[in-house]
C-alpha cells in the first residue's frame, strides 16, 4: 500500500522538491494552511507529514494564532512584531492545529532547532522530527520512507 | 529598543536569511556529490535554486532584500561573501542554463557555500558582536 505525505507549506518548495526525491516512496499531497491541512486529512490521513516552519507568504487571515493576544502577551502590544513571530512559527501552529484535531502522524520540519526546542516539541506534539536541510537521504529516513 | 530586543531580532533576522535563502538554494546542491554533475532530472531545480528561488526571484535579489535588516546593524564579512557569490551565480547564468559542466558544477558549489556560510550565520545569532 502506497504511504502518504501531506505536505504543508505557504510556497511550493517542498512540494517540488518531494515530487524529485520521495515520489517512489510516497504518493504526495499538498496543503497551504492549516484549514487546507485539515481538510485533506479528514478526506485520508497521511503516513507523514512534511512542515514549512514559516508562513510568510501566507495570507494574515489565513494564519493559525491570535494576533491582538500574542500582540499583547508578549511584544507589549506591537501587532507588526506579534505577526512577524506568527508567521515564524506557523508550521508548529498548524502541527498544533492538527494534533488537536486528532491527526498525530509523524511530523517532520526541515530546520535547525536548537535540542531542547526539539525535546519541547516532540512533549507537546508527539512524533516530531527534524534535519537540518534537503537532503534526501535524510529526509527519507526521517518521513519512514525506508518501511514503506 | 532594549539590546535584548535588538539580540533577538538581530538572530531571527538571520534565521530567516538562513531559511529563505539558504535552505531552498541547496535543494538540488546537497543531493549531488561533490566533483559530481547531476543528472538531468535535477537541472531543472538547479535552475530555481539559483534564478527562481521563491518562483519568482533571483537568489541574489532575494538575498540581498533579506539581508537589508542585518546590514543595517550588523556589518559581517559573511554577508559580503554570500552577495559575491550570488553575483558569481548570476554571471555564470547563461552557462549553466545552457548545460555547461564547468558552470554547472560552479553553480553547485556556489549553492553549498552559501547555505553553509548561513548557517554559521545563523548559529551564531546573526553575526559577530
Amino acid at each position: 500500500m502506497v504511504r502518504q505525505l501531506l505536505v504543508i507549506e505557504d510556497g511550493h518548495e517542498y512540494e517540488e522538491f518531494a515530487q524529485l526525491f520521495l515520489a517512489d516512496a510516497f504518493e504526495i499531497r499538498a496543503a497551504h494552511s492549516a484549514a487546507e491541512a485539515l481538510s485533506a486529512l479528514e478526506q485520508d490521513e497521511a503516513d507523514a507529514l512534511l512542515v514549512d516552519l514559516r508562513f510568510d507568504r501566507a495570507p494574515a487571515d489565513t494564519l493559525v494564532g491570535d494576533l491582538d493576544e500574542m500582540s499583547r502577551r508578549r511584544f507589549g502590544g506591537d501587532r507588526h512584531r506579534a505577526l512577524r513571530h506568527l508567521m515564524d512559527q506557523q508550521g508548529t501552529l498548524i502541527l498544533g492545529a492538527l494534533r488537536a484535531a486528532g491527526h498525530d502522524a509523524r511530523a517532520v520540519f526541515v530546520h535547525d532547532f536548537p535540542p531542547q526546542r526539539l525535546t519541547n516539541l516532540c512533549r507537546l506534539y508527539g512524533d516530531v522530527r527534524a534535519v537540518s536541510g534537503f537532503d534526501a537521504a535524510a529526509l527519507r529516513e526521517a518521513l519512514g520512507a525506508e518501511s514503506a | 529598543m532594549s539590546p535584548d530586543v535588538a539580540n533577538d531580532d538581530l538572530a531571527a533576522h538571520a534565521r530567516r536569511l538562513l531559511h529563505d535563502v539558504g535552505k531552498y538554494i541547496a535543494r538540488t546542491a546537497r543531493n549531488v556529490a561533490e566533483g559530481q554533475l547531476p543528472p538531468d532530472v535535477l537541472r531543472p531545480l538547479l535552475l530555481q535554486d539559483l534564478y527562481a528561488l521563491d518562483g519568482t526571484h533571483k537568489a541574489s535579489a532575494l538575498f540581498h532584500e533579506r539581508a537589508l535588516p542585518l546590514r543595517a546593524v550588523r556589518d559581517d564579512a559573511r554577508l559580503d561573501r554570500v552577495e559575491a557569490l550570488l553575483a558569481r551565480a548570476d554571471a555564470i547564468e547563461a552557462d549553466v542554463r545552457a548545460g555547461e559542466d564547468h558552470a554547472v558544477l560552479e553553480a553547485l558549489a556556489i549553492c553549498r557555500e552559501v547555505e553553509s556560510t548561513l548557517r554559521a550565520l545563523a548559529a551564531d545569532g546573526g553575526g559577530e558582536a
